[in-house]
């Protein structure tokens, strides 16, 4: 099998879930060792399995990335079982959408742990491991870079990656192993444009799940939901040597809604 | 690599590095490439003279990717650089400026639009400067008609977006790369060093990337291969 990735190792955090299971089985398929990390172990296999099954090389770790003594474990397990690090991608994260004044000091706290706090531990142990062709993948969302009603905690954390994104390109630009760093943010992607479980809880159920999948049509120019997969194309070029001179940028994945600034 | 198997793109800028390095891109990737150059180019199935600013000559390159299927890409890699700052730049120079880089690829759009279409719809990619994020005093006009041609980029591509079959149109924005000087411009972009020196290849790459189904929800927005410059350029 020859692809683009050949011989790079990556890690993918919440390589248990709809968009990281996509990532992985991306990154396999283009030629990487995949480690697949995240808290259910279940899911977790059934991303291993997957790639397993089309022919590629993963294993899983259990991972969370909000805690600052699991991610040298899981460096070193990548390290020791795959001999290199090539690319991270902080895939891990989470929403909470809720009108300013109903969010509470916890919902703040868990979305900064999870979506800011995880990829800055995570960039500060592997960059140091990673050799000439590296590459930092944060995932953001659009609501990092405008504002969005219910968005304030979320836009928070995932704006403070955005912004952290950019500051470590340019530090890691002035290193010896100018490791890259990007970030993607994807619109609304779903797997057959179908809200998963886990999407239609964070809109309160299937009403307010099928209102905001109306809405999102409606706001898109290209007139649909987007696929993981369009995330995984784009991972897949920042990660390769293709995209060798890419750092600091934001790969919009969104059907054209930044285009028009929404 | 295969990912534009069964597709016709037509290249332009192909007598030059920048345009030839995307002819040779999409090729090794499986393209039937039209390069529009005065000379034979290197991965092209046929190679087409071409004035840019001629809506005729839009029209022959057209017809000449018929021949060859049908062009469903487009790669606007013609441009042409001069150094100079704002205030010692005569309205002629605007002018020549404006017909190395706006004319070519606004008349260029204009013409694949209905072409790309008819063959179901397909993608645009306009190569622009880096200096049209980040304005360059030592190129200030180029850096300006830069910067109007990434907003084109994003007008175009909201019309395309809505209208089946539907067209997504984007951007490569680059760093000091090897192109063409207009007017007597005495630099290039690499010799006023304001943007790190990025290799034609890569900039290649990322036009690929953008101009087959993995940018299928992808549309208006720009891949910067510029070193990072767009995002610190006070480096």
């Amino acid at each position: 099998m020859s692809g683009r990735l050949d011989g790079k190792v990556a890690i993918v955090t919440g390589g248990t879930g709809a968009l990281g299971r996509t990532f992985s089985l991306a990154f396999a398929r283009e030629g990487a060792r995949v480690v697949a990390s995240g808290r259910n172990e279940e899911r977790g296999a059934e991303t291993v399995r997957l790639i397993n099954e089309a022919g590629g090389e993963a294993i899983f770790l259990p991972h969370d990335v909000t805690s600052a003594d699991d991610w040298p474990v899981v460096v070193d397990h990548t390290l020791k079982t795959f001999g290199r690090l090539d690319t991270l991608i902080n895939n891990a994260g989470d929403a909470v959408l809720k009108p300013i004044t109903d969010l509470t000091p916890d919902d703040l706290d868990y979305l900064m742990r999870l979506n800011f706090e995880g990829p800055f531990l995570g960039m500060q142990e592997a960059i140091p491991c990673m050799k000439d062709g590296g590459a930092i993948i944060n995932i953001t969302v659009l609501s990092a870079m405008v504002g969005n009603a219910n968005s304030t905690a979320y836009s928070i954390a995932k704006g403070s990656l955005a912004h952290l994104t950019r500051a470590v390109a340019r530090d890691c630009a002035q290193r010896n192993n100018a490791v890259r760093v990007n970030a993607i943010v994807p619109g609304v992607l779903f797997e057959g444009g179908v809200i998963s479980p886990g999407a239609t809880r964070v809109h309160g159920g299937p009403e307010g799940a099928r209102r905001f999948q109306e809405l999102i049509i409606a706001k898109t120019p290209l007139g649909r939901i987007g696929e993981p997969t369009d995330a995984a194309a784009a991972a897949v070029f920042l990660a390769s040597d293709d995209a060798r001179h890419v750092t600091g940028m934001e790969y919009v994945v969104d059907g054209g809604r930044m285009a028009g600034g929404n | 690599m295969n990912r534009f198997d069964g597709c016709t793109a037509i290249v332009t800028g192909a007598g030059h590095a920048l345009g030839a390095a995307c002819v040779a891109r999409l090729a090794e990737e499986g393209a039937k490439v039209i390069a529009a150059a005065s000379e034979p180019v290197p991965g092209a199935i046929e190679t087409q003279d071409h004035d840019g600013t001629s809506e005729e000559s839009w029209q022959a390159l057209i017809a000449a990717a018929s021949g060859h299927g049908g062009a469903s890409v487009l790669v606007n890699a013609d441009v042409g650089f001069l150094a100079k700052p704002f205030a010692d730049t005569s309205l002629a120079e605007l002018r020549t400026l404006t017909a190395a880089n706006v004319t070519p690829t606004w008349l260029g759009m204009r013409a694949a639009i209905p072409a790309l279409r008819d063959q179901g719809g397909g993608y645009i990619l306009n190569v622009i400067s880096t200096l049209g994020k980040s304005v360059s005093t030592e190129a200030a006009i180029f850096s300006a008609l830069s910067g109007g041609l990434r907003i084109a980029t994003k007008s175009a591509a909201l019309e395309c977006a809505r209208q089946e079959p539907r067209i997504m149109i984007n951007a490569v924005l680059v760093g000091a790369v090897d192109m063409p000087l207009v007017a007597g411009s005495k630099s290039g972009p690499a010799d006023i060093g304001v943007a790190p020196l990025v290799e034609t290849e890569a900039v290649a790459a990322a036009v690929a990337q953008l101009a087959c189904a993995d940018s299928a929800y992808v549309t208006g927005m720009e891949i910067y291969a510029d070193g990072g410059y767009a995002a610190a350029p006070t480096r």
